[in-house]
């Protein structure tokens, strides 16, 4: 074996452990090994590219080009094809939706955020709660409308623009308020970044006259 | 398309979603519309519905909206839009998300976007109320305070 390898490939035991825990609590049987064993965070699962972890103590922003080589290499190394035995073989497919999950989640900036904040107990994915920020409401709305007012593909360049500053600017400020541990603030930021997130959808699948419908 | 409206007829969440009813706005400045804005974080939608008032008799003469999310809120606004008008307005503020889930067969996962509709009528409810007892703080108030005085 490659010795760069060994470590990804002893580390990739990690990644069978949501089949183990699967498995464990389907059985419930009281004389299990390791009755607590979590599943990794999608943290632990990247140690070259991630190796402080979340935020406070990793930070919030990440390469993502140093992450898409870490999980490529794990890809090669979990896939269920590359497996023979076949009573692994089962492990390794839930091990290798675990690390494709936890690659996407983590390379898209609104997810790894929402990831971060549920890590630390603060639920922003609870669909009933309700945006209390005027403001912020008011803002989206008109975005929305200029959105539906333009009558050509230029016409949304500027809104674009725009919109791109206004993700910017909530990543900047996402990126102190976890640093700084400020997990009020993360969460204001990333409802904001969803809303953006939202707008840019709309943009990128904006066709003339044809009202836009999220998918989510 | 005969084909479109057999489905429609039979599923009315894709009627809804595909032939929204009363798009569009009113001016929120004006003292017999309410406006309800209400957002959902988790998704990113917003919606707002706006309903105009008869003064004499306390009813909803005409109601409009306009939704950015996804075909369930869009339907479930559209379809309250409908049930509402013509009501006064204690009863449309007694309208529960379940009737709208109901009329639409919202799968539960979507839920939620009837509970967006229900707080959508609420707020306009609310916003027309706040605006019909508080003089208008214009010239209208100014005129309206010293007749008073």
């Amino acid at each position: 074996m490659n010795r760069t390898f060994r470590p990804l490939l002893q580390h990739s035991r990690l990644l069978l452990r949501p089949a183990l825990a699967i498995r464990s609590l389907s059985s419930s049987s009281s004389s299990s090994s390791s009755p607590t064993k979590q599943p990794p965070t999608y943290y632990q699962l990247f140690p070259t590219t991630l190796p402080y972890g979340p935020p406070p103590r990793g930070s919030f922003d990440l390469d993502p080009r140093a992450l898409r080589q870490e999980f490529f290499k794990l890809q090669q190394l979990t896939h269920p094809d590359v497996i023979s035995d076949p009573s692994l073989k089962r492990r390794a497919e839930a091990g290798s939706a675990y690390l494709n999950h936890a690659y996407s989640t983590l390379l898209s900036p609104l997810l790894r955020a929402q990831y971060i904040l549920r890590l630390r107990g603060v639920d922003v994915e609870d669909e009933t709660m309700r945006l209390d920020d005027e403001g912020l409401l008011m803002e989206v709305l008109a975005a929305r409308e200029e959105i539906e007012e333009t009558e050509t593909e230029t016409g949304l360049v500027p809104l674009r623009t725009v919109n791109d500053a206004r993700i910017g600017e909530s990543l900047r400020r996402l990126e102190r308020a976890f640093a700084e541990d400020d997990l009020g603030m993360a969460k204001a930021e990333t409802v904001k970044l969803r809303y953006w997130v939202n707008i840019r959808e709309s943009l990128d699948a904006w066709e003339k006259g044809k009202p836009v419908v999220l998918v989510h | 398309m005969d084909n479109g409206t057999d489905i429609n007829i039979a599923f009315p969440l894709l009627d809804h979603y595909n032939n929204p009813r009363n798009v569009g706005s009113m001016d929120k400045k004006d003292l017999d519309v309410g406006t309800g804005l209400v957002g959902a974080p988790a998704c990113g939608d917003v919606m707002k519905l706006q309903i105009r008032v008869d003064r004499d008799t306390n009813t909803i003469s005409d109601v409009k909206f306009k939704t950015f999310g996804c075909g369930s809120a869009i339907a479930s606004s559209s379809y309250l839009t409908e049930l509402v008008r013509g009501m006064t307005l204690e009863d449309a503020g007694r309208i529960k998300n379940t009737e709208i889930a109901k009329e639409l067969c919202l799968p539960p996962v979507k839920l939620h976007c009837s509970m967006l509709a229900e707080d959508a009528i609420k707020s306009a409810i609310k916003d027309y109320q706040s605006k019909s007892n508080r003089p208008a703080p214009t010239l209208g108030a100014n005129l309206m305070g010293s007749l008073s005085t």
